[in-house]
């Protein structure tokens, strides 16, 4: 390789570096945000969670209508949730791959949050329900809501006898993984262990401790059960596919963070070879020219 | 006046977080004000303001929908 090509070569390497670092800042910026957010959220979703605990403690059957399988219908919805975008590690891979695992065992149809989970569902040759691509980093309510009422009225009119969402769950900066979680029916339990998991794993808000659940005091509801639970049905599955979200977005800016991390490493490393290179060429050009030169200086004596 | 700890939280963030004297809220069957050691109470709110009074004033809140919770000397409403 000429030294000139070597030149540009370890040039453009050294710009790609600078890129790519710039990336993993601005991602990990945007991680720690998304973990803000799914902190806030957990006051809102602790409360739904305790007074649907309250509730089915005093009125069972109001509350079986949406904790138990109704029907016989074998129809699942799926409301799948990637990235627009790539470069974020195995992010998406993951989840797609769960999601052919469970494809196997349920027929599904779909709402597709995210680019790559429209590609997927239209390359599997699926129904799409509804679809929703470029969701911003700080995902709004008016994102979630009409997503949730459309798994609602599905679900309410029978036309699919269970609700699953599939994202990446967040343990930590350096470690996610993909997750199926039934939304409707309503699973207390389920519902219990998401609020819990809400705090990841490790890192700057691992550290906040469960405050105690409230006592099993009697209450009193005002209308009734039965007219109060599709409000909270609708909040918690509104916390359900809201969390989802925030979940994936916090996974793939920490994975894409960590990929960024290694492009960067790797640039350096690249551009620390091709500068040794580079000298080495060098340094053999000067002592051809050298030798060239003394050889020529011993011919003339 | 005695007080009680009251939390207003919408989805996204953390709406009100403090010690009240009391709190007006739009019940779905009517405005009601909660003071403290109320008997626990479950409830659908519908359109309206929420006003609430501590040390520093009144404070009020627009909400379209929410429940509202009152437990032991507590209350939360998701808004």
């Amino acid at each position: 390789m000429s030294l000139k090509l070597i030149k540009q070569k370890i040039v453009s390497t050294r710009k790609t570096g600078k890129v790519t670092r710039a990336m993993e800042a601005v991602s990990a910026v945007k991680m720690r945000k998304t973990q803000e957010r799914a902190f806030a959220a957990r006051v809102y979703a602790r409360a739904a969670v305790r007074m649907l605990a309250s509730i089915s403690r005093l009125n069972e059957s109001a509350v079986a209508h949406y904790t138990m399988r109704t029907t016989e219908n074998n129809r699942a919805l799926l409301v799948l949730v990637t990235s627009d975008k790539g470069l974020a590690g195995a992010v998406n891979s993951a989840v797609l791959k769960l999601a052919d695992s469970f494809l196997q065992k349920h027929t599904c149809d779909f709402i597709c949050i995210g680019r790559k989970a429209v590609e997927y569902a239209e390359r599997n040759g699926a129904v799409i329900v509804h679809k929703e691509t470029n969701v911003a980093d700080n995902v709004s309510l008016q994102n979630v809501e009409h997503i949730t009422k459309k798994a609602l009225e599905a679900y309410k009119e029978g036309t699919y006898g269970v609700v699953y969402v599939l994202y990446q769950n967040f343990l930590s900066t350096f470690e996610q993984k993909p997750l199926v979680r039934q939304v409707l029916p309503l699973n207390p339990e389920g519902l219990e262990v998401m609020v819990r998991e809400i705090v990841p794993k490790s890192g700057k808000f691992a550290d906040r401790t469960e405050e105690a659940v409230g006592t099993g005091s009697e209450y009193l509801i005002e209308p009734s059960a039965e007219e109060l639970m599709p409000e909270l049905v609708s909040q918690l599955v509104h916390v359900a596919i809201y969390h989802a979200l925030i979940e994936h977005k916090a996974s793939e800016h920490s994975a894409r963070m960590v990929a960024m991390k290694n492009a960067t490493d790797k640039s350096k490393e690249i551009a620390r070879s091709l500068t040794l290179k580079f000298n080495k060429a060098r340094q053999a050009a000067i002592t051809a020219e050298v030798s060239e030169i003394t050889a020529g200086a011993a011919a003339i004596k | 006046m005695k007080t009680f700890h009251l939390t207003i939280a919408s989805l996204d963030k953390s709406v009100f977080d403090g010690f009240v004297t009391r709190v007006t809220v739009p019940g779905s069957e009517g405005e009601m004000t909660i003071l403290a050691d109320h008997v626990p109470l479950i409830s659908r709110l519908s359109a309206g303001t929420i006003t609430c009074t501590d040390a520093a004033g009144d404070h009020t809140f627009a909400v379209t929908h929410g429940v509202l919770e009152v437990g032991a000397s507590r209350a939360t409403i998701l808004i």
